[in-house]
């Protein structure tokens, strides 16, 4: 049985020219072969034989000259055909490259901020929550409220938190440490297990009386030493003891850079009852089955039903949840999906800029394709080589696009690191490797399948030496149409770039109202309890400060100031003209400030005067209040000398405007300038005070005076100076985020810009190239060259025009979604989409110049000898 | 010269046989070292016959075939000749052998 499967198998094997000699003998020579074989080997014969079989079978296979049907054989062909033409090979392999490059780096991006999960298990369940005034920038939540969402269905558990923070005197010098003051619920909310010890759970009371505090790890390895036995450990922050019962792992901060978790103390009890003072922030965890929208609902039909039982207490307020990624990213979010898109449209242009170079390869290499069809090669295989030639290239420009996407990281971190949340998570990783190269073979698909499909259309009609006119005409149509597309997709690149940098322009002309050259900022902490609660003692530190800086020779200027420019106000007190034309209130922010703040940041006084030592404790409150409040409440008219009154500690304060200055900005740069009213610590001091010093020379040089001065007030060390800093540089943040994207969005648009050109020339060049016979009959027949050169010129002028038109009416189409990145400037500002046109249009008259004296120049007995 | 070639032509030195009889002789007289499978030995002949030193004959007047009509090769002059000259440098090899007492004198093995 087996010799007769050898034998049958043998026979397929055998060539035809072998079983043609032997004729009828195959059979009885392969019958005494496998006999003598099962004689010597009788335990291993059909595998002896069937080896010398296959040994024999192969000797005799013909060697085949034309390899056509194995990989290597391709790649040995691609690999000779791309070095054959390295220009073109490098200029596709690059532009792959910054192409998929780019869109890896934004998908890195894209990726750290908005996609990965935030460190918290089960995260897009965690919204926030809390009671919004209706007219008022106020929010924040009561406890009754907190208990009563603790009993939704929707809501699984709730936690609430606040800003806590004081001068933490255990383990080293006292510093000042921000933390949170945390209800029992926050810590199972949240999700994240400590890392020693436990956290705060259903089992402690809502208001402790034995105080308890959770470390994070920043602050116990900073401050702690990380030592194993802290649990149980006696803590001293302010004027309290709390016990430490766990330390949080390094990823949990939350929220903001927390240092540590408090339970919240028995002293707050007046606090816990009062639905009316919404003092709390709220975290919730939603039930599996629930989702946003649906709480909001329940939470309306909470609210009314508020309302029902007590009008009061819920008249001018409406609840209000949001997710908790929202609150992280929502800022971001539009501009970086927009920006997104913008790296979508340099890939397209990267595209087909790749697929015009295979096109004008194929056409180049149009000889060399038809040898091999002459050589017995089927279109399928052709096909396959092109593709496999496209699949190496793309992974070449796969590598590159990885490579300049960890290249580009670093750098994007950097420009971005403060302002945008999160990207310091970014990381090229598998995933970022899977995308592109995903990206890359579609892209490769795409470029390539189209060129390969037209180059394979030839026929050994070519071999004769005529230039195939019928094949090239497909081509002809579709390179103009490539370059056409390239530049109507640069032109929206560009005038986004365009209009981005006119923003930025206009941020930059953002009169802010303060000028922070040498102006140093200082944050005061004082401890909390005696003796420091008693305000008499405050002024006079802050008195005394103030005369010993104003004695040291570095300092030109110095202040005080309860908030400092560019930090955001809310809230505020409710400010009324008592002889002014109306009875309307202003909501408008207090700043409790001193003498000398105004010069100090270098605001400016429109009318009357500052503020002075002299206003003080015992004379007539006065106010300086800025222009916005001063038209509001007197509109037309002088405001100093007026008097205004409004709500504030203890009960209503008249003050009398003595000036009125300039509006500072506090709500960053893009905000309306609010109402805001300055009053003097001397007369009114409530809260924590910051110091702003302006040095006489160069801005460090007032740091140590400042040092100097605070410890000659408090020589006791119980003011700590929390955080000094340069004004100049809480001003330099508010630009950070638009030189971001404006950096991203600019790049794109010169990138695209010298693709587009590339493809244009590249057009232009080819068609010259292919048409040298008709321009050289042209000129033989009497054209001139202007006429010729014009030939040239029409059809590129015939493109760009096409592709401007295109691509200007797809900028305007799609200018709303640019919106959230722009500030003073329209999304279809005329000028600026001019601007980029005209940039444009001269890009490319300059490109087309080459080609165009190059047609100029053909001469015509060259050209037709050469027929 | 390859060696199965010299083998074919030393089987059809005598006789003119086909191709199976020429896998079997050589079987033997190479004592079962050489296998001529199908691909080897008309490959060989083919290469003979290109060269001239074996041509296709008509089968003997007697040969009575078992059902097939086996092609027949004989030798020609030339490839008489070929051989004969194998066989005498493969000789020398064996005096060389001998005097240098690889083999006793007079014996083959």
């Amino acid at each position: 049985m087996w010799t007769r499967l050898l034998i049958r198998i043998a026979l397929r094997r055998y060539p035809r020219d072998v079983r043609l000699q032997a004729g009828d003998e195959l059979g009885p020579v392969l019958a005494h072969n496998i006999a003598e074989m099962r004689r010597r080997h009788p335990y291993t014969w059909v595998v002896v034989a069937l080896a010398a079989l296959i040994r024999d079978t192969r000797k005799t296979r013909p060697r085949a000259r034309y390899p056509m049907s194995t990989l290597l054989a391709d790649l040995t062909a691609t690999r000779r055909s791309l070095s054959a033409r390295p220009l073109a090979t490098l200029a596709i392999v690059l532009t792959l490259g910054i192409g998929l490059g780019a869109t890896a780096a934004m998908f890195t991006v894209t990726d750290a901020v908005l996609l990965r999960p935030l460190p918290y298990p089960d995260d897009t369940a965690l919204v926030r929550m809390t009671e919004r005034h209706i007219t008022r920038p106020q929010s924040g939540a009561s406890i009754p409220a907190l208990h009563d969402w603790a009993r939704f269905d929707d809501v699984v558990s709730v936690g609430a938190y606040e800003d806590a923070g004081g001068i933490l005197r255990t383990g080293g010098d006292p510093v000042r440490v921000d933390g949170q003051m945390v209800s029992p619920g926050f810590f199972p909310t949240m999700g994240v297990a400590p890392a020693l010890g436990r956290t705060m759970g259903a089992a402690d009371p809502f208001l402790d009386p034995n105080p308890k505090m959770v470390l994070s790890d920043r602050l116990w390895r900073e401050r702690f030493g990380a030592r194993e036995d802290i649990v149980g450990q006696l803590v001293q922050l302010d004027l309290h003891t709390y016990s430490v019962i766990g330390v949080m792992p390094p990823s949990f901060e939350f929220p903001g850079r927390a240092m540590f978790w408090t339970t919240l103390p028995t002293n707050m009890r007046a606090l816990v009852d009062a639905r009316n003072l919404r003092f709390t922030d709220v975290i919730a965890r939603m039930a599996p089955s629930s989702d946003v929208e649906t709480l909001k609902s329940r939470l309306h039909t909470w609210a009314d039903q508020q309302r029902a039982a007590d009008p009061k207490a819920m008249a001018d307020w409406n609840p209000d949840a949001w997710s908790l990624r929202d609150e992280l990213v929502g800022s971001v979010r539009t501009p970086i999906l927009v920006t997104f898109a913008g790296v979508g449209l340099l890939l397209l242009v990267a595209c087909c800029n790749v697929a015009s170079l295979l096109l004008a390869q194929g056409e180049i290499r149009q000889r060399a394709l038809a040898v091999r069809v002459a050589m017995g090669a089927t279109r399928f295989r052709l096909i396959r080589q092109l593709l496999i030639e496209g699949a190496v290239l793309s992974g070449a420009g796969t590598a590159l696009a990885l490579l300049v996407a960890l290249l580009t990281q670093r750098a994007i971190v950097a420009l971005s690191v403060e302002q945008i949340p999160r990207i310091d998570l970014m990381q090229v990783d598998w995933r970022v490797f899977a995308v592109v190269s995903a990206l890359g073979i579609v892209t490769t698909f795409l470029c390539a399948l189209g060129p390969a499909v037209i180059a394979s259309r030839v026929d050994s009609v070519m071999l004769m030496g005529r230039s195939a006119r019928t094949t090239t005409r497909s081509r002809g149509r579709l390179l103009p149409i490539l370059a056409g597309a390239e530049v109507a997709l640069a032109i929206v690149l560009i005038a986004a770039a365009g209009l981005l940098i006119n923003s930025y322009r206009q941020l930059l002309h953002v009169d802010v109202g303060f000028d922070p050259t040498h102006v140093v900022t200082a944050r005061l902490s004082l401890p909390n309890g005696r003796p420091w609660n008693d305000t008499a003692l405050r002024r006079q530190l802050y008195g005394d400060v103030l005369v010993a800086l104003r004695a040291s020779g570095s300092t030109a200027a110095a202040g005080w100031t309860s908030r400092l420019p560019l930090d955001p106000t809310r809230g505020g007190v409710d400010v009324r003209a008592m002889d002014g034309p109306s009875d309307e209130t202003v909501l408008t922010a207090l700043h409790e400030t001193s003498e000398g703040y105004f010069e100090t940041v270098g605001a400016q006084l429109v009318a009357g005067r500052g503020l002075l030592e002299t206003d003080r404790h015992d004379q007539p409150t006065v106010a300086v209040i800025n222009d916005t409040l001063a038209r509001h409440l007197f509109p037309g008219q002088s405001a100093v000398g007026r008097s205004v009154q409004f709500e504030y500690m203890r009960g209503p304060v008249r003050a009398e405007v003595v000036g009125v200055v300039k509006p500072i900005k506090y709500n960053g740069l893009t905000g309306a300038a609010r109402p805001e009213i300055y009053t003097s610590f001397r007369q009114s001091l409530a809260a924590p005070m910051s110091l702003v010093v302006r040095s006489s020379g160069q801005t460090t040089m007032a740091v140590p005076a400042l040092r100097a001065a605070i410890t000659a007030a408090d020589p006791t060390g119980a003011v700590t100076i929390d955080g000094i800093a340069e004004l100049g540089h809480r001003l330099n943040a508010q630009f950070v985020r638009p030189r971001f994207f404006l950096t991203l969005v600019g790049t794109f648009g010169i990138i695209s810009l010298l693709l587009a050109s590339i493809g244009l020339y590249g057009m232009l060049s080819f068609w010259t190239a292919q048409h040298r016979r008709e321009l050289g009959v042209r000129l033989a027949l009497g054209a001139t060259r202007h006429q010729v050169a014009g030939l040239v010129v029409r059809r590129g002028l015939v493109v760009v025009s096409t592709g401007l038109a295109a691509g200007l009416g797809l900028t305007l189409a799609s200018g709303r979604y640019l919106e959230s990145l722009l500030f003073g400037v329209p999304a279809t500002d005329p000028a600026t989409l001019t601007t980029a046109a005209a940039v444009l249009m001269l890009v490319a008259a300059a490109v087309c110049a080459v080609p165009t004296r190059q047609a100029a120049r053909v001469d015509p007995v060259d050209t037709l000898r050469a027929e | 010269m390859p060696p199965h070639w010299f083998q074919i032509l030393l089987s059809l030195a005598d006789q003119d046989l086909h191709g199976l009889a020429i896998t079997k002789d050589v079987l033997d007289r190479t004592d079962g070292q050489m296998h001529l499978w199908p691909g080897m030995l008309y490959g060989a002949l083919k290469k003979l016959t290109d060269e001239g030193f074996v041509e296709e004959v008509d089968a003997p007047a007697d040969f009575a075939s078992g059902g097939g009509k086996p092609r027949f090769y004989g030798l020609t002059t030339a490839g008489r000749r070929a051989a004969s000259e194998e066989a005498g440098r493969l000789a020398a090899f064996v005096d060389t052998a001998r005097q240098k007492k690889l083999l006793k004198a007079g014996r083959t093995r």
